[in-house]
């Protein structure tokens, strides 16, 4: 290796050691308990602490178990990622193939309408879904927040497909319509399946945040309808902090998503791209 | 674009959800700045009243709290972008261990902000901690990480730092890619500087993408939440206190939803006016500048 291509990794190498020293205390500490905790710093497992799998038997079925937030989660994250996909999909597709008018409304007028509901935070509507949903019965209920983050994921959602289908060559569903089908048939034809990695993309970001998401889970559930990050939230209780419980929480709630992001690596980078530029 | 007909029958179901599901409560919201809510028996509203939003330009906290949230938006996200492009810039030419460095460096923002702040909190921690550890080894002063009203704000600043480089850098990385080979060797030959070659040529061909990158942190960081949630819980005092945060509090821990809806919509009037703002201004910058 040449030593202009070596000091490259002095910049790199320091990078890793910032955001690698969080991830591996929080990989330790989940096989930590209270003595390797409370008395200092501990580095090595069997180095200077002995490890334990008590927090894995406590989260994986025992006394903080994480099997309903799981299921919660994954139910919710998934129904609300396909839901909002879908509908930005098609939103995307027609406001890029076809001419869209409203009163004075025109295409950009009406995406710039959908993606500025992006700029809204989050808090903003959550007191108005607390008292609406107190009314109507769902509070703490998996409808519920399948339909408040179906709500804000559709604007990226709508954003990120118009921009790939307006990359794609039309022709293609031209010779749909050609072959008799109508602009529906064409578009879950054609057009959906070409733009797959824009799909995958669109819907991993959805999807994260969906999973990630605290403030909505935390105004609107309590019991029957709360996922991982309130999991993970409630840890810290009147007996201190189950530290170790969090960790291995943690670990359970990012493991989807780094073997997806190992594996989709090159996709997800194009995909985003393709996302990104407008 | 074809004119088969209008694209609005596509279009129809996400504007009516985004009408229904965010536009109205957004007015609701907006209803209920300008009157006091109860939820004693029933929902009521009294009758409109200017009080929430005079309190709103009073209270200090409200001030300190917009403070504390343009200083983490501003130095934050400045420090996620040039951080995330030095790191793209060094991982886009292959270099032995690059998909490595790559998918780590991605790991921060695939975590749930509320395993970062209390994954921070042990960091930061004075007694038991890694990082005063770490500067212990190295003969360096100690510091009161969480509980100084001058370093937590920091606190908070490095692990908003440490969670979204990764966006930045993602999406950077993905512009660099897309940058074509004959650009870059036409200037290679014309044997122009490493420096100069992305001063002149790349730096100016990702401009699009990165003026993207940074309104999307931006908009994002606004509301930061959960992470300071439990890495300081808004302290110690409020000088952690977010404007979410505050929202939040005033909401549902004073349970005063009217001064609630107040601050938040303070919040959205804030962020969208520094979007506009943004956003025309770099149209304006990136038209001088690309032409």
């Amino acid at each position: 290796m040449s030593v202009r291509a070596a000091w490259r990794y002095i910049p790199i190498l320091a990078w890793s050691f910032f955001v690698g020293l969080p991830i591996y205390w929080m990989v330790i500490t989940a096989f930590k308990d209270n003595s390797a905790i409370y008395a200092g710093a501990r580095w090595l497992p069997w180095g200077d602490f002995t490890p334990t799998s008590k927090a894995w038997h406590d989260v994986l079925g025992g006394s903080a178990s994480v099997i309903g937030p799981l299921e919660h989660s994954l139910i919710i994250a998934t129904t609300a990622t396909a839901i909002s996909v879908f509908f930005g999909s098609l939103a995307g597709y027609g406001l890029a193939r076809f001419p869209v008018r409203l009163g004075f409304m025109r295409n950009d007028d009406v995406s710039f309408f959908i993606v500025s509901q992006r700029i809204m935070p989050p808090v903003v509507v959550v007191l108005a879904f607390f008292i609406a949903y107190k009314y109507v019965h769902l509070l703490d209920s998996l409808l519920g927040m399948i339909v408040i983050y179906t709500a804000f994921s559709i604007p990226l959602a709508t954003w990120f497909m118009q921009s790939y289908f307006k990359q794609m060559p039309v022709e293609l569903e031209e010779a749909a319509y050609i072959d008799g089908d109508n602009r529906l048939m064409a578009f879950l034809r054609i057009a959906l399946p070409l733009t797959l990695p824009g799909l995958i993309a669109t819907s991993l970001l959805t999807f994260s945040f969906v999973w990630n998401e605290f403030l909505f889970a935390v105004v609107l559930t309590s019991n029957k309808a709360t996922t991982l990050p309130i999991m993970i939230a409630v840890q810290q209780g009147a007996q201190g902090t189950n530290w170790w419980n969090i960790c291995a929480i943690s670990m359970i709630s990012i493991a989807p998503m780094v073997v997806v992001a190992i594996f989709l690596q090159k996709r997800l980078v194009t995909g985003l791209l393709g996302g990104a530029l407008k | 674009m074809s004119a088969r007909g209008s694209g609005w029958p596509f279009v129809v179901p996400t504007v009516l959800l985004l009408l229904l599901l965010n536009i109205f409560p957004l007015i609701f919201s907006v209803v209920m700045s300008f009157s006091n809510v109860s939820t004693d028996n029933g929902l009521k509203l009294t009758e409109a009243t200017l009080a929430n939003w005079s309190q709103l330009l009073h209270d200090p906290n409200f001030w300190s709290s917009m403070k504390f949230t343009v200083f983490i938006v501003v130095v934050g996200v400045t420090g996620e972008f040039l951080i995330g492009l030095t790191l793209a810039l060094l991982l886009w030419r292959k270099i032995p261990g690059g998909g490595f460095f790559r998918v780590l460096f991605s790991i921060p923002m695939m975590l749930a902000p509320v395993a970062i702040g209390f994954m921070f909190r042990m960091l930061f921690n004075e007694q038991y901690g890694p990082v005063d550890t770490i500067l212990r080894g190295l003969h360096l002063p100690m510091v009161s990480w969480l509980s100084s009203t001058t370093a937590a704000p920091i606190s908070v600043l490095i692990m908003d730092i440490w969670q979204w480089t990764p966006l930045m850098f993602l999406l950077l990385l993905a512009g660099l890619q897309a940058i074509p080979e004959d650009a870059l060797e036409a200037a290679q030959i014309d044997g122009s500087s490493g420096l100069r070659v992305i001063w002149d040529i790349v730096l100016p061909m990702l401009a699009p993408i990165s003026v993207m990158a940074v309104f999307l942190r931006m908009v994002a960081a606004f509301t930061i939440f959960g992470e300071i949630y439990l890495l300081t819980g808004g302290g110690p005092g409020t000088s952690t206190t977010s404007t979410t945060l505050l929202a939040y509090f005033q909401g549902f821990q004073t349970f005063n939803i009217s001064y609630g809806s107040t601050i938040s919509l303070a919040l959205l009037i804030f962020v969208t006016g520094l979007a506009t703002i943004y956003l025309s201004a770099t149209r304006l910058v990136l038209r001088r500048w690309t032409s």
